[in-house]
């Protein structure tokens, strides 16, 4: 009760305070309340003047983006000009009459361009028709006299030349959202602007957008436009060029087909990307200009994915190939030697399951060398239960495999590496021994993308440098002064010693240059070749009846080919992955000899020129 | 009890009225200010506002409805919560125009400096009707609540948002005056509260030095920094008495004024409604606090009259500045006008706030 009593005398003393505080509140409310008065009534035809003389209207002018170009400086991505109808209402007499007149002559969507007439300013141009056709274009100036109100104006609008081609890596443009105009107020954005939104276009946008001009024109109180007062001109978007080469991607493009998949071309001295093609791919073009919703449609429910990047964002098993891995691992922990020898009668009886190899006859004794060149299965499912899936979990980390690559293009998917932990850990169960099994052929749960497996083959053309993929060479202005030149960055070395990776590189040239090598496809006569094929199975511990007929395309193997060449100073390396392909690496090895051929004999022929160059 | 038993004559149904009154002008100013540019994305802002007023509205629910001598309860909670996500910005904030002001849930971004208001107006109350316990508040009682500022204080001063930061001082030092504090104490407070000005400038970014020197001499540079104080004036003078009519004005619809659907709404009331429109809801702002006011008045407890003190003081600190700034009296800090700027993170503490308002009036016997 005392308490109650100290605390209700306290209230009464505050309540004096909270008089003070309404006193103050209404003084302040008062204060603003004569400055309205002020402002909107004593002074308002000072202000009504000053805002009819705002008269100078400040209109942004659009910069063209700067230029993607190849590494010998052919455009790629490119813009053109894009013709746009406007029209102003309150100077055309009759709007409806107008647009009828135009009907049949100029395709206009009737039921947007009403919905832009109804929100639409006094005196401001509304938008009738966007990416006029020469057609058009022809009846508009016939029938100019007839069309009072209307103009044509004439924007840069982007402009990718080749179509889908390498669509995933210069990726494609949109309007700018809320969240990224919120994100980016210092870069001068607007409503309404169009920002890269995917690949290089996304990751160079800062370089590619240049700076908008401005146009100051004189206008009266309702915004009518009455003469223009100068201008100043927008400046150009810089010029990306980037490290791709044109005519080999144009003809891994075609090499692919209509086959779904990547090409990825590096160069293994410095991580350059020479070819990036993910397929099936997408023409940016749609993009240019807002995308239609029944082209966006199409894209998003397309069950192949076209806006898939499957270099960077495909996570595969991937097969054979990872036995070069498990043969690093054994090497270099000693678990086998160059002489140690196996017999493979075409499965391996482990625990209480049976595991073939691909060759149900079997290899009979292999080494080292035979069991890659050969890609036999039992080999490596007896090296690797002696390895042991952590120590293989160790040297694939060592390679760079199962974490993500973030560069400027984006972050990659980190695909998966498995281990004993992760496997408590994640899948919280014990690990299986027979799971180490298929884990050292590239099955089970491992996981990688093409881009970690290109950094992989040309660590081990190169001599065991891990290059950062490199896309773009430099970036220059409009002048031609350079204003970044990139250089290559290592990611690390790879865990193998030299005489390692001596065995490993004799045994990949023996897969492409050895009567019973796999990747015989990839042979040619004046350059040697290496490489490792793969074949990976989509559906897990599948039995072994893949090969009936009526499985579906999407539960087919996928295939690999990774390859390098020339084995001595390699100077080209590659990966190539066909989804769903349903026959193995092998069958696709001739991809990789076309390109490396097309490659080798440009260099030779420009060879002094390409090496100073860099 | 948890919840408060209210049968439907208990709510305040003159401050629901009042609330959805300017709300609904809001709405009306923000799609005049965001509509018609010919971009589908514009129209998007005052669904985005109306979804808001409907997260509001819940917040508001729950703060009339939990008796206010529970939330006090856990007040602490709610601030160790609020602090905790403003430091996880500064750590791990993406930046925003330069500042880290967003924490992103999905595709909605919310604003945690903001909701920080209301629930330091719950914390401060909590901790000063603690401390009071034996009538005016000394030096040493003041230790606590000092700290409960500082903290969030520095948070926000650090993301950097000097104008959201000088907010919560000031409501702060407001709801302990009205608290009351001993005079000596109030004398030492004084100097400290000098030397802290001081020091806050030496550590004031560039462009918040710029801002108040732009305010002592606006005419300087009307292209730059005082662009939008004088083209604010502009639009409200231009506004006359009756307006230049609903998206027919044309400081706005020709984009002579910046932020104009976020912190100068107003300026898009007073041109567009004129005198009659800016005055009616500088009298609806007046309606609200004066209930306010009232409320506080006749709460039953040192810890009622404090929230509903407090939430008063945080609305009448938004209206007063923001109006302030957008007639040029006061500078551009980026302050928003309670319920009509468009921001889910104002509109959600505001109704929050007015929420608490109700809460003491239900529970004032």
């Amino acid at each position: 009760m005392l308490f109650g009593n100290i605390e209700t005398l306290e209230i009464t003393e505050i309540r004096k305070r909270l008089l003070i505080l309404s006193i103050l509140v209404l003084i302040s409310m008062g204060v603003l309340f004569i400055r309205l008065w002020q402002l909107q009534i004593s002074q308002s035809e000072k202000y009504r003047t000053l805002s009819e003389s705002n008269r100078i209207r400040v209109l942004p002018v659009k910069s063209p983006r700067g230029y993607i170009t190849a590494r010998n400086g052919a455009p790629l991505v490119e813009n053109r000009p894009e013709f746009k109808l406007y029209l102003i209402p309150e100077e055309v007499p009759d709007v409806e009459e107008l647009l009828s007149r135009m009907e049949g002559n100029i395709s206009v969507d009737m039921e947007l361009v009403k919905e832009r007439l109804a929100s639409s300013r006094k005196f401001k141009p509304v938008l009738v028709k966007d990416d006029l056709g020469r057609n058009e274009l022809a009846f508009l100036e016939e029938h100019r006299p007839d069309l009072p109100g209307t103009f044509i104006q004439v924007e840069p609008v982007r402009f990718y030349r080749y179509g889908p081609l390498a669509a995933h890596l210069l990726g494609y443009l949109g309007e700018i959202s809320e969240k990224e105009l919120r994100n980016r107020t210092r870069d001068r954005y607007m409503i309404g602007d169009y920002t890269g939104k995917s690949g290089l276009e996304k990751a160079y946008d800062r370089e590619l957008r240049g700076l908008k001009g401005r146009k100051f024109m004189e206008v009266d109180a309702l915004g009518r436009e009455l003469r223009p007062l100068g201008n100043i001109e927008p400046t150009i978007g810089n010029i990306v060029t980037l490290t791709l080469d044109l005519d080999l991607q144009i003809l891994a493009e075609d090499l692919l087909l209509d086959e779904r998949g990547a090409i990825l071309v590096m160069d293994p001295r410095d991580g350059q990307i020479l070819a990036y093609v993910s397929k099936p791919a997408f023409d940016p073009n749609l993009f240019v200009s807002g995308l239609r919703k029944q082209d966006w449609e199409e894209l998003s429910t397309d069950k192949t994915h076209p806006l898939q990047d499957r270099v960077m964002q495909g996570q595969y098993p991937p097969g054979s190939v990872f036995k070069i891995i498990t043969a690093v691992a054994a090497l270099e922990e000693e678990v086998v030697n160059e002489e140690t020898t196996v017999y493979c009668p075409g499965h391996y009886y482990f625990g209480k399951r049976i595991y073939r190899d691909w060759k149900r006859s079997g290899h009979g004794v292999v080494n080292l060398h035979r069991a890659l060149v050969e890609s036999c299965d039992v080999y490596f499912y007896q090296v690797g239960e002696k390895v042991g899936v952590d120590t293989i979990h160790k040297y694939a980390k060592g390679f760079g495999f199962g974490k993500a690559l973030n560069i400027a293009l984006g972050r990659g998917q980190p695909g998966l590496i498995p281990s004993t932990t992760w496997k408590t850990e994640v899948k919280n169960e014990p690990w299986f021994p027979g799971e180490t099994l298929i884990t050292a052929i590239g099955q089970g749960y491992v996981l990688v993308t093409p881009m970690q497996l290109a950094i992989m083959i040309s660590a081990i053309a190169n001599g065991g440098t891990l290059y950062l993929p490199q896309f773009v060479e430099r970036v220059e202005n409009q002048e031609g002064r350079i204003i970044k030149r990139f250089k290559p960055q290592e990611l690390g070395t790879i865990p193998a010693t030299p005489a390692t990776l001596a065995i490993i590189r004799k045994a990949l040239w023996g897969v492409v240059n050895e009567p019973k090598g796999t990747g015989k496809g990839a042979k040619l006569p004046w350059v040697e070749v290496a490489g490792k094929t793969g074949t990976a199975q989509v559906v897990r511990y599948k039995k072994w009846n893949r090969k009936q007929i009526g499985t579906p395309k999407e539960l087919l193997d996928h295939a690999w080919f990774v390859s390098f060449a020339p084995l001595e100073e390699p100077s080209i390396a590659l990966v190539i992955l066909i989804e769903n392909a349903g026959k193995g690496g092998s069958r696709y090895a001739h991809i990789a000899k076309k390109i490396i051929e097309a490659y080798l004999s440009k260099q030779t022929k420009t060879g002094v020129n390409e090496t100073s160059s860099r | 009890m948890l919840i408060t038993r209210i049968s439907i004559k208990d709510l305040d149904w003159v401050l629901l009225a009042l609330t959805l009154s300017l709300a609904s002008i809001g709405l009306l100013a923000i799609y005049s200010a965001t509509h018609g540019k010919g971009v589908s994305s514009v129209d998007v802002y005052y669904i985005r506002q109306i979804w808001w007023l409907a997260i509001g509205a819940l917040f508001m629910a729950f703060t009339t409805l939990v008796d206010y001598r529970t939330l006090g309860r856990y007040a602490y909670v709610f601030y160790g919560i609020i602090v905790l996500s403003l430091a996880y910005l500064l750590l791990f904030g993406k930046a925003v125009s330069g500042a880290q002001r967003w924490i992103e849930l999905g595709s909605i971004n919310f604003q945690p400096s903001e909701l920080s208001k209301v629930i330091l107006v719950l914390a401060l109350a909590k901790c000063l009707q603690d401390k009071s316990r034996g009538g005016l508040l000394g030096f040493r009682s003041l230790l606590l609540p000092v700290g409960l500022v500082l903290l969030p204080f520095a948070l926000v001063v650090k993301q950097p948002d000097l104008g959201t930061a000088l907010l919560l001082a000031l409501m702060a030092v407001i709801m302990v005056f009205l608290c009351g504090i001993k005079r000596r104490t109030l004398i030492y407070m004084l100097v400290l509260a000098l030397g802290l000005t001081l020091l806050l400038w030496y550590f004031m970014e560039d462009y918040q030095q710029g801002r108040v020197i732009n305010f002592l001499y606006p005419n300087a540079d009307p292209s730059g920094a005082g662009y939008q104080s004088l083209q604010s004036k502009i639009a409200v003078g231009s506004g006359g008495i009756t307006g230049k009519g609903i998206m027919a004005g044309t400081q706005s619809g020709l984009n002579f004024l910046p932020e104009k659907h976020t912190d100068f709404i107003f300026a898009v009331v007073a041109e567009e409604l004129g005198f009659f429109g800016s005055s009616l809801v500088l009298f609806l702002y007046l309606a609200i606090i004066i209930k306010g006011l009232n409320i506080a008045f006749s709460a039953r407890d040192l810890l009622g009259v404090l929230m509903a003190g407090g939430v008063v003081i945080m609305l009448s600190l938004h209206v007063v500045l923001n109006i302030a700034m957008t007639v040029g009296m006061a500078p551009v800090v980026g302050i928003p006008l309670p319920l009509m700027s468009y921001g889910g993170s104002s509109v959600v503490t505001t109704m929050a706030g007015i929420g608490l308002l109700m809460n003491v009036r239900i529970n004032k016997s």
